[in-house]
């Protein structure tokens, strides 16, 4: 039997991962960020997740506006880092894992979360970011890449996006997609994107500390009242970009009794408030991390 | 049903007008995808180096290819980033423009706000004067 053995929690800014390309993570600018970052690679380390499942929108990659998934798995046996319009990041491949993808397609599909399917997909800095702060990067740090992924799409981008309790639940079906594929494997999600930010318009630069501050306290105790937050109100809150918080609703999900073992938030990476969090179930024998 | 189908209007509604209530913010719903479709559909085509290319040697002639219409393509040529935000461009795609001329979003952010790059800064810098100081595991209780 597959274990959800955890989750981490992290912004995905682009330039956060060119930081780390370009080997300035001990700048002046960058260092408190990364430094932050550090205890989590150890947790991730310590839970040797198997496979991880990356909950993260696509920014305009493999998803144009001709067609936008609401929910979207990758089920190929591979995928690179792509080009956005500035080249793909110097990272090695991921390998994916197949039957895990389409045992996740049939169960949650099942379970009435009707999951547009890619057999063909790069993945950009919504998913090669985490990917690097969780695990290490780029090539050279990491020369492959010590878990295999299931790249999960949430759309962010053009609304209507998904309701923040509809990413909770898929995230409680993910669970128990994971605890019913018969392999014994240890699988962590990495939900991704967020905390406040804004992009576009004249409000772009738009922060708010105490809001993210607040997700952050609800997130392992009181899931269900960040679920409640209408959507709106978290583009008010967080941003017209910092919607993606959702994203982390379904990492969130995943876990039964949450608990953190871990936190650290920055302001600013570029334009955005960087959060990052790590989190078991209280039952895990990692609830100790970091205690 | 009825009752739920007013639940249901009412929470659309209400999301849309919190976000429209949002100075500088213009919610990407599906009226604005479709608006300034062409100039969204040029900027994903900047994802190769064969199209960029195509596009620095007459950036004219490429955005007629799309169908981008002039009062679009002045912007584009003049990088006018904001204009484009307000004449239906999503960020994700009209960034695709910017990272061509190698500009950072923290350029396009402070065009957007109509300050210069250290202005700009400074703004960003404002939001972490009002932080608390950062949360480490030895400070953040149990």
């Amino acid at each position: 039997m597959a274990k959800l053995v955890g989750a981490v929690t992290t912004s995905h800014v682009p330039s956060i991962g060119i930081a780390m390309d370009k080997g300035i993570t001990q700048d002046d600018y960058w260092k408190p960020l990364f430094d932050g970052y550090l205890p989590a690679k150890e947790f991730v380390k310590e839970l040797a997740p198997d496979v991880t499942i990356v909950v993260y929108n696509d920014h305009g990659l493999e998803v144009f506006l001709d067609r936008v998934p609401t929910f979207g798995i990758g089920a190929a046996a591979g995928y690179e880092s792509g080009d956005e319009g500035w080249g793909p990041r110097p990272i090695p491949p991921f390998l994916g894992h197949p039957d895990l993808s389409w045992h996740l397609i049939e169960q949650l599909v099942a379970r009435e979360f009707d999951m547009t399917m890619f057999q063909e997909m790069k993945v950009d800095h919504g998913f090669t970011v985490p990917m690097s702060v969780a695990f290490g990067g780029p090539a050279g740090e990491v020369d492959e890449w010590p878990t295999k992924v299931v790249p999960l799409t949430v759309n962010t981008i053009q609304f209507p996006l998904p309701q923040p309790a509809r990413c909770l639940k898929l995230g409680q079906a993910i669970r128990k997609a994971v605890e019913a594929y018969p392999e014994d494997l240890r699988i962590m999600v990495l939900g991704t994107g967020g905390m406040s930010h804004q992009l576009q318009g004249e409000r772009a630069g738009f922060m708010q500390p105490p809001f993210d501050r607040m997700f952050l306290d609800k997130f392992a105790p009181e899931p269900e009242e960040l679920a409640k937050i209408p959507l709106g109100d978290y583009m008010k809150s967080a941003g017209h970009e910092g919607a993606e918080l959702i994203m982390w609703l379904v990492a969130r999900g995943a876990l039964n009794d949450a608990r953190e073992v871990y936190r650290h938030y920055h302001v600013s990476a570029s334009l955005t408030a960087a959060g990052l969090g790590c989190y078991v179930d209280a039952e895990s024998p990692h609830a100790a991390f970091a205690a | 049903m009825a009752q739920d189908n007013d639940d249901i209007s009412a929470r659309i509604a209400q999301d849309k007008a919190t976000a429209r209530s949002l100075e500088g913010t213009y919610l990407f719903d599906g009226a604005r995808s479709g608006v300034n479709y062409p100039l969204n559909k040029m900027c994903m085509s900047l994802t190769s180096d064969a199209n960029r290319k195509d596009f620095a040697a007459d950036e004219d002639a490429y955005c007629d290819r799309y169908g981008v219409s002039p009062e679009t393509k002045a912007m584009v040529l003049a990088r006018d980033w904001i204009g484009l935000i307000r004449s239906g461009g999503n960020i994700y795609y009209v960034f695709k423009l910017a990272a061509i001329d190698h500009v950072s979003m923290q350029h396009v952010g402070a065009q957007q706000n109509a300050m210069s790059l250290d202005e700009f800064r400074a703004k960003l810098n404002g939001f972490k004067d009002a932080d608390r100081p950062q949360i480490t595991p030895e400070t953040k209780g149990s």
